[in-house]
């Protein structure tokens, strides 16, 4: 019956096809089996089917803020910052992967050997100078890392380093690259400016109380004086109710003796291990073989020296004082045992192989006394009562100054908050708590301001709230002429110099166009020429926007000079441009030549490995778990 | 379905494996024989990438020393020995690197050129494209670095290609394509962004179309004879250049 299913079956086509599929699939087996696991859902990031774990992130992002030192608490204060940050160090580990994955697409790989030579090198590992299997084998139990976990992370490292210092110290600069880009950065420009001081025009100026009263008319705005409130307003916060709080002997020993396990200091564990490493096969053997000769009265450091793993040897097998974590769980089980000094375990198996554990020392937990801890106490409990008064208070602010909308003196005995009065402030120069948007809100808001009711609860910061009604009203308004009469009159001279300094300016530079003379008009204003040789774009020679315009102006040819006239802050300039000189590495001083060397060089080799980023990142397949990334 | 003794049962098996015995070994043997020929294959590929990637430490350590002699011979070493290999690649990177410093451009050439005729579909080969076409650039042969900066707008590589496209095009005389080039450079991202002149020849550049009005008063210059003013110098070879001071 089988056979005939069988041999009815093999005849039809998608039989065959079938066998054809399960062929291919043996030769593919290496090449199908890594695609099929991409989608990882506790992976931080999942990268063309690799996944960027959620643990390889957490130690990118404490190495990263370590990096930043201080600095950090001063770049990410709010939560979309810390959001940022968080999203820039999965960035940078995505593009590190794809890197990494470029680099092994490339065939870049490091022998065995090489892998144990970086090793033997690493100094944290290294025991007086000698490479420490036992060092090794303590700092891979902190890192709660596995050996093979840090041996690709090793392999990782180097590859990544010879493609990267590959590409970066290649790099060259070639001496035309340099001289055409010196040519435009170290340009040197002649010429002169002469600069034109409005004040120069303000004597003798009149001005008529017509001119005085248009200008009023038309710029009343700059007279407006904003509008202008003070309220009345009751504040909670937590603190000021923390003072009176009373806290009485008797709540001081209850809290003591019901939280007894927080004065509590735990007992420390100091323990010794043989490990028996699991890549032998027959580790759980030889780990009871052990312990047999253990039970048998051998002594523990005699076994740890003849135990076949050398990474147990050192030192007898010391790990030191255990912290709670440290260890994985069943490591930690089987220490929970141990209560005497000398106790040894049962062979225990974790990652690493079967340990065989022995209690080396013992640090008895002790508890704090009352009278070290009352302070402390005092200070839980005052908090503690606060905020419950903070949460009764509130609510009842809540609902009775909805309730009465029209007052806040009933609130106030109710809760016991004094009703204070705020300063006349505006919308710009509110202070202190008025600065707060929400609060000004509020006061200039209709339904204080118009329909003088009480304002919501608005909630400043933790723990500090605040309710305000209006007491005083000033609405926006013009000064009078008469308060602001010199101010115009100041204004209106100042537009007049400023045409007139203009004017003149203008004058010049057209005089200067058709090759008139103009020293006649220069002295008779008591003007004079600044002379500009070959000023550079750092120059000081000329006031900031002055050189801006002096380095934009178009190149005199043909012997004519460019003339230009600005205005500026205080003077009106007319610049001449006589000449432009490329910047010339041979002739310039050595100090900016090599500073705009070192700039380029940096430039390509940066533009080189970026550009090689950019390429991967744009064809890596990238999925974000944004979730799992944050706090 | 009927019922059958054992003997039918036999020979109706005989008969199935006379029909299809042959195809299922020929199956079997191709199937397991393209997976060992595979894993022997690459097994193969693992050992040479291996001593490739050792011999290639000799030159990392050279790289290291700044002993330029010994890098050289190291880098010769892995180029001929591994000569498939993307260690290759980067040997020859140094050695046109080191042939450069020695202001031998035409050696730099040689290295560069034999990586992307032999690398077409390495990685690495666009690199090693961008530098060629740069050591081109400085022997007057622009013409013929064109062709190795043409990249897609999405490769990673078009923005920082692009910017030498503009040198090579300047070079040629060609100013209004040189300033596109540029000008797509810069809008493609922000690799170029930190290069210290690029805005300041594209506003040069720029300045040749249009002359900038001073912020307020447009100016013609006109001929100017007294009040001092010195003939500019000889400005033949200078591209119109008035320009921002550098945003930094």
């Amino acid at each position: 019956m089988v056979m005939d299913s069988i041999r009815e079956g093999v005849k039809k086509p998608w039989a065959k096809i079938l066998i054809f599929v399960i062929v291919i699939s043996f030769v593919g087996a290496g090449y199908f089996t890594s695609a099929f696991l991409s989608g990882d859902p506790y992976a931080a990031a999942v990268v063309n089917g690799e996944s960027v774990r959620k643990d390889d992130f957490d130690r990118a992002y404490s190495r990263t803020r370590q990096q930043y030192g201080e600095a950090f608490k001063q770049f990410v204060k709010t939560d979309e910052q810390e959001r940022n940050f968080r999203e820039n160090v999965l960035q940078d580990l995505i593009s590190r992967t794809v890197t990494l994955q470029a680099a092994q697409d490339l065939g870049m790989r490091v022998s065995t050997a090489q892998i144990r030579k970086t090793i033997r090198e690493i100094p944290a590992i290294q025991l007086e100078g000698v490479y420490s299997e036992e060092m090794l084998d303590r700092a891979l139990l902190n890192l709660n890392m596995s050996r093979e976990k840090f041996k690709q992370s090793i392999v990782s490292d180097l590859v990544l380093g010879q493609l990267i210092s590959g590409i970066s110290s290649s790099e060259f600069l070639l001496p035309q690259e340099t001289e055409s880009s010196f040519q435009l950065q170290g340009q040197l420009r002649s010429g002169r400016a002469l600069p034109i001081k409005y004040s120069l025009f303000d004597a003798g100026l009149e001005i008529t109380d017509e001119e005085i009263d248009t200008f009023y008319q038309a710029k009343q705005e700059l007279y407006r004086i904003e509008e202008k409130v003070s309220v009345d307003y009751l504040e909670l916060t937590l603190d000021s109710l923390q003072t009176d709080i009373e806290v009485s002997e008797q709540g001081i020993t209850d809290f003591y003796e019901e939280n007894i396990e927080r004065y509590k200091t735990e007992e420390q564990k100091r323990v010794s291990h043989i490990l028996v490493a699991s890549e032998s096969d027959d580790a759980e053997k030889k780990a009871i073989a052990l312990k047999a000769r253990l039970t048998a009265g051998e002594a523990f450091a005699e076994v740890v020296k003849e135990s076949s793993d050398e990474f147990s040897a050192g030192e007898g097998g010391d790990l030191g004082f255990l912290v709670s974590g440290d260890m994985e769980e069943s490591f930690e089980d089987a220490v929970k045992l141990l209560q005497v000094v000398g106790d040894i375990s049962e062979p225990v198996k974790t990652s690493f192989g079967y340990h065989i554990i022995k209690l080396t020392e013992l640090t008895e937990g002790e508890t704090q006394p009352l009278d070290d801890v009352k302070e402390q106490i005092v200070i839980a409990l005052k908090k503690q009562g606060a905020e419950e008064a903070f949460y009764e208070k509130s609510r009842v602010l809540e609902e009775k100054s909805f309730e009465i909308t029209d007052s806040l003196v009933d609130v106030s005995k109710q809760i016991n908050v004094e009703i204070k009065t705020s300063p006349l402030f505006g919308r710009r120069a509110a202070t202190g708590v008025f600065a707060n948007q929400e609060v000004k809100d509020a006061a200039f808001g209709e339904n204080v301001v118009v329909a003088k009711m009480n304002s919501s609860v608005i909630s400043i910061g933790e723990n500090h709230v605040l309710v305000l009604r209006i007491n005083t009203h000033k609405p926006s308004e013009i000064k009078p002429i008469d308060d602001v009469r010199t101010q115009v009159v100041a204004s209106l001279k100042s537009t007049k110099a400023k045409v007139a300094a203009t004017a003149f300016g203008d004058t010049l530079k057209e005089k200067l166009s058709k090759s008139e003379d103009v020293s006649e008009l220069i002295a008779l204003k008591g003007l004079a020429w600044k002379d500009l040789d070959k000023i550079a774009r750092t120059s000081a020679a000329l006031p900031y926007l002055q050189l801006q315009q002096f380095f934009k102006m178009v190149n005199p040819a043909d012997g004519v000079a460019t003339i230009e006239a600005m205005p500026d802050n205080s003077e009106y300039v007319v610049l001449v441009l006589n000449a432009i000189e490329a910047g010339n590495v041979e002739s310039a001083d050595k100090a900016s030549v090599s500073q705009a060397t070192q700039r380029l060089t940096r430039f390509y080799s940066d533009a080189n490995y970026s550009s090689l980023i950019a390429q991967q990142r744009s064809e890596a397949d990238v999925t974000l778990n944004l979730d799992n990334i944050s706090r | 379905m009927s019922y059958q003794t054992e003997e039918q049962q036999i020979e109706q098996l005989k008969e199935w494996w006379k029909d299809n015995g042959t195809p299922l070994i020929v199956g079997a043997v191709l199937g397991l024989s393209g997976f060992f020929g595979y894993r022997y294959w690459t097994e193969g590929q693992i050992a040479i990438q291996e001593s490739a990637s050792e011999a290639y430490t000799q030159v990392s350590e050279q790289i290291e020393n700044k002993d330029t002699a010994k890098l050289v011979e190291a880098a010769q070493a892995v180029k001929t020995q591994f000569p498939k290999t993307s260690y290759a690649i980067l040997s020859a990177l140094q050695l046109a690197k080191a042939a450069v410093d020695e202001k031998n451009l035409d050696k730099a050439m040689t290295e560069l050129t034999w990586v992307v005729d032999n690398h077409s579909n390495n990685e690495l080969v666009e690199i090693a494209k961008i530098r060629l076409a740069r050591i081109l650039i400085a022997q007057e042969k622009a013409d013929q670095a064109l062709p190795l900066l043409t990249f897609e707008n999405e490769s990673g590589y078009f923005e920082f290609a692009s910017m030498i496209k503009g040198d090579a095009l300047l070079s040629l005389g060609k100013k209004a394509e040189a300033l596109e080039a540029y000008r797509a450079a810069e809008s493609a991202g922000k690799t170029t962004a930190s290069h210290p002149t690029m805005k300041l020849q594209i506003e040069a550049l720029a300045m040749g179309e249009v002359a900038a009005p001073a912020p307020t008063s447009e100016t013609t210059a006109t001929e100017i004879e007294e009040t001092g003013i010195e003939p500019a110098k000889d400005t033949a070879t200078e591209t119109k250049e008035p320009a921002e001071e550098a945003t930094e």
